[in-house]
């Protein structure tokens, strides 16, 4: 049962399903209301179609409740000979009911598409966030590790053979690793300040300082 | 890794032709450095040596002091200039590039030692991937690795690439070992 309600609703088939549901109205219609003359009860089916159709092309079904509306005051009129209120009643029930409901399906589709917007934008942010961090970490941990196990290696030679002779070449290339890892920093914190506007202004500012 | 087992897998991977990856820990690049080049070189390998790591002088020392061959290794140095800001003069077997960041220069003077070298099908050790998280994006290093190990490959050249495999995130050492033929974690056999 599930499974064929499925396919009934699934979106290639929907308008397959509203035929079917329009083509039964019209059957009732003609059978029930043209034929053995019953004016009540059978009409109460036509929500159905309007409800669905309601749901799944808004607006566009009052179109379709004015139809079965004329329709069914036609009909009336050709069994009675005369126009009565109950048709007619019906008739404007059929259209406002359908307009309330596409007006609250509308909205909540509307709320779901900006759902669905705000999570892309989210998850979008969040993988620029990933890639952020693990950035930093690639820029700036490991450097600093290894500017770290370079003076380690260079303090233990000190200690154990005195200061080497390409001392001074040693250390200055860590002065510039370490020039090197600021000059990361202030590219990294430039990456994340700018369009960011997450973050307010002043620590945009500092940041990017 | 004991120096056999260094010996036959380093001789397994250069006849190959095989581009590798050496995920080394911090502690143990410099010495898995000295011990791949002493191993090539007994191996009878010509090594071109490209550090964006050590400078020269300081490699020369080191090899030296391992009483390693050093006229068939051959260096492209992308440090020394950029951190000293002087060169030394009068080295034969060197070629300096002004910044490790100058990956066009950098291209260049691996392609013109190859093509240099080429008769003594050389071996190529990169020194080292982590260390150019310093000065370049990771991507850009992705990249610039991957242009070389296919360079290396189309020119039937072995390739070692040396990195701390702790400091790269797991996405840049996943792209990586897509490149390479090997992976090799010394410190886990």
């Amino acid at each position: 049962m599930n499974r064929l309600l499925t396919w009934f609703s699934g979106t290639e088939n929907q308008k397959f399903t509203l035929v079917l549901l329009v083509l039964f109205c019209i059957f009732l219609e003609e059978t029930i209301h043209l034929y053995w003359g019953i004016e009540m009860a059978y009409t109460h089916v036509f929500y159905i179609l309007l409800v669905v159709a309601a749901i799944w092309y808004h607006e566009r079904a009052v179109f379709l409740a004015i139809v079965l509306g004329v329709m069914h005051v036609v009909v009336s009129y050709s069994v009675f000979g005369e126009l009565t209120w109950p048709p007619l009643l019906r008739a404007m029930m059929f259209i406002l009911v359908t307009a309330i409901v596409a007006v609250i399906s509308a909205k909540k589709d509307e709320y779901q598409e900006e759902l669905v917007e705000s999570k892309k934008v989210i998850e979008a942010n969040h993988e620029v966030l990933i890639a952020y961090v693990a950035e930093c970490a690639n820029r700036l941990r490991h450097p600093i590790e290894i500017v770290h196990d370079n003076l380690r290696e260079l303090e233990r030679q000190v200690e154990l053979e005195g200061p080497p002779g390409d001392l001074m070449i040693r250390l200055q290339l860590q002065v510039k690793n370490t020039e090197q890892i600021i000059l990361n920093l202030h590219e990294l914190n430039q990456a994340i300040v700018t369009d960011n506007k997450q973050i307010p202004e002043a620590y945009r500012e500092f940041i990017g300082r | 890794m004991n120096r056999d087992l260094l010996e036959t897998l380093l001789g397994e991977l250069a006849c190959g032709k095989n581009q590798v990856l050496w995920l080394a820990t911090a502690d143990r690049l410099k010495q898995d450095n000295i011990d791949i080049v002493k191993t090539m070189v007994k191996q009878g390998s010509h090594l071109i040596i490209i550090t964006t790591n050590q400078p020269y002088s300081v490699l020369k020392k080191n090899y030296e002091r391992a009483e390693i061959d050093f006229s068939r290794l051959y260096f492209i140095d992308a440090i020394t200039s950029y951190a000293i800001g002087t060169t030394p003069q009068g080295e034969q077997n060197v070629r300096f590039i002004s910044t490790p960041y100058n990956l066009t220069d950098l291209g260049i003077a691996i392609t013109t030692t190859l093509d240099e070298f080429s008769e003594k099908s050389p071996c190529v050790l990169f020194d080292s991937v982590s260390t150019m998280l310093l000065y370049l994006p990771s991507c850009t290093i992705s990249k610039f690795i991957h242009y070389l190990s296919n360079r290396f490959r189309l020119i039937d050249t072995p390739g070692f690439f040396l990195a701390v495999g702790k400091g790269l995130d797991p996405m840049m050492v996943s792209n990586l070992t897509t490149f390479m033929d090997e992976t090799i974690k010394p410190d886990r056999k």
